[in-house]
């Protein structure tokens, strides 16, 4: 049974969705490990109003996570698996970087 | 999660009254790494570029006929059986990072195929668990350890009484490892 276009995990407009909140939230900022719990609050509430209001016709659940590196050369890879239906469900992710840190956003969107 | 913090997780609901609410894992404080690491500068920045994670690697498991039989009936909670328990999850998470993990040096070309292996170990040990109608999102993080600061967590907006969330972290002197595995119900 294939999901009407509406029940479908948009991830282009989840995508910009995580581009303009963490763009808006970081802007020029610089790491420091005091301001990123807030940051990330900040982020995750942004995104999921934002998230449950673009996508009404849809029942989703959302998950949003976050991972806030300091920028000193270290290496990092991030692997990310699911079981679902690929029909309806969709991962959007989006990578920020500047001098002092790499954020990478992902948003998950699972029909209920 | 937080190196060098212990990982525990709060999950918490925000709205009790409301069948499918927001509840918040988050784990962990503000990194209070010591800065005596900062004279590693990024003497090549092709390091940590080469090796983040671009797109990530999503790996899509269409449904089989088995899961879409479920589609045809509607249940509203899992049974006491089949509850996703995430202190099962969490341990054998954290046995696969031992293993594999343990004595390893931080390799950026190896990184990427290690993390991947991580992950779908334990997508397949959840399966395992043979839980019928839990969908399942595996995110592993590698990290090269040079002291540098991080933190990493999550948001849900699901139905705190039948999903949930499991994590496991490892560190040695080379690299990092965190593992977080989601499982949510679908009706």
């Amino acid at each position: 049974m294939a999901p009407e276009e509406k029940h479908k995990f948009d991830v282009k407009a989840a995508t910009k969705i995580l581009e303009e909140v963490v763009k808006k939230v970081l802007k020029e900022a610089t790491y420091r490990s005091d301001l990123v719990q807030e940051w990330q609050s900040t982020i995750y509430q942004e995104t999921i109003a934002r998230l449950t209001t673009h996508l009404k016709g849809g029942t989703f659940k959302f998950i949003v996570t976050s991972t806030f590196l300091e920028s000193i050369g270290a290496g990092v890879h991030i692997s990310s698996t699911s079981l679902w239906d690929a029909e309806s469900d969709g991962a959007a992710v989006y990578r920020f970087e500047n001098k002092s840190m790499i954020v990478i956003v992902y948003a998950f969107g699972l029909s209920v | 999660m937080e190196r060098g913090h212990s990982i525990g997780s709060t999950a918490s609901s925000s709205d009790d009254s409301t069948s499918l609410d927001r509840g918040s894992v988050t784990s962990g404080a503000p990194s209070s790494f010591a800065p005596a690491h900062h004279q590693h500068q990024p003497s090549n920045d092709s390091n940590s570029s080469s090796s983040t994670p671009g797109g990530g690697t999503l790996g899509r498991n269409s449904t089989s006929s088995d899961r879409d039989s479920h589609r045809d009936s509607i249940s509203l909670r899992p049974t006491f059986m089949q509850k996703f328990r995430p202190a099962v999850a969490t341990k054998f998470m954290q046995q696969i990072l031992q293993t594999h993990l343990q004595h390893k040096v931080y390799n950026a070309d190896e990184a990427q195929r290690m993390s991947k292996l991580i992950a779908e170990e334990v997508k397949a040990k959840l399966i395992e668990l043979d839980l019928g109608r839990y969908k399942y999102v595996v995110n592993v993080v590698l990290g090269e350890n040079l002291g540098e600061g991080a933190r990493m967590d999550a948001r849900c907006y699901w139905d705190q009484e039948s999903d949930g969330s499991a994590q496991a972290f490892f560190t040695n002197d080379s690299l990092w490892c965190a593992a977080v595995a989601f499982a949510v119900f679908y009706y």
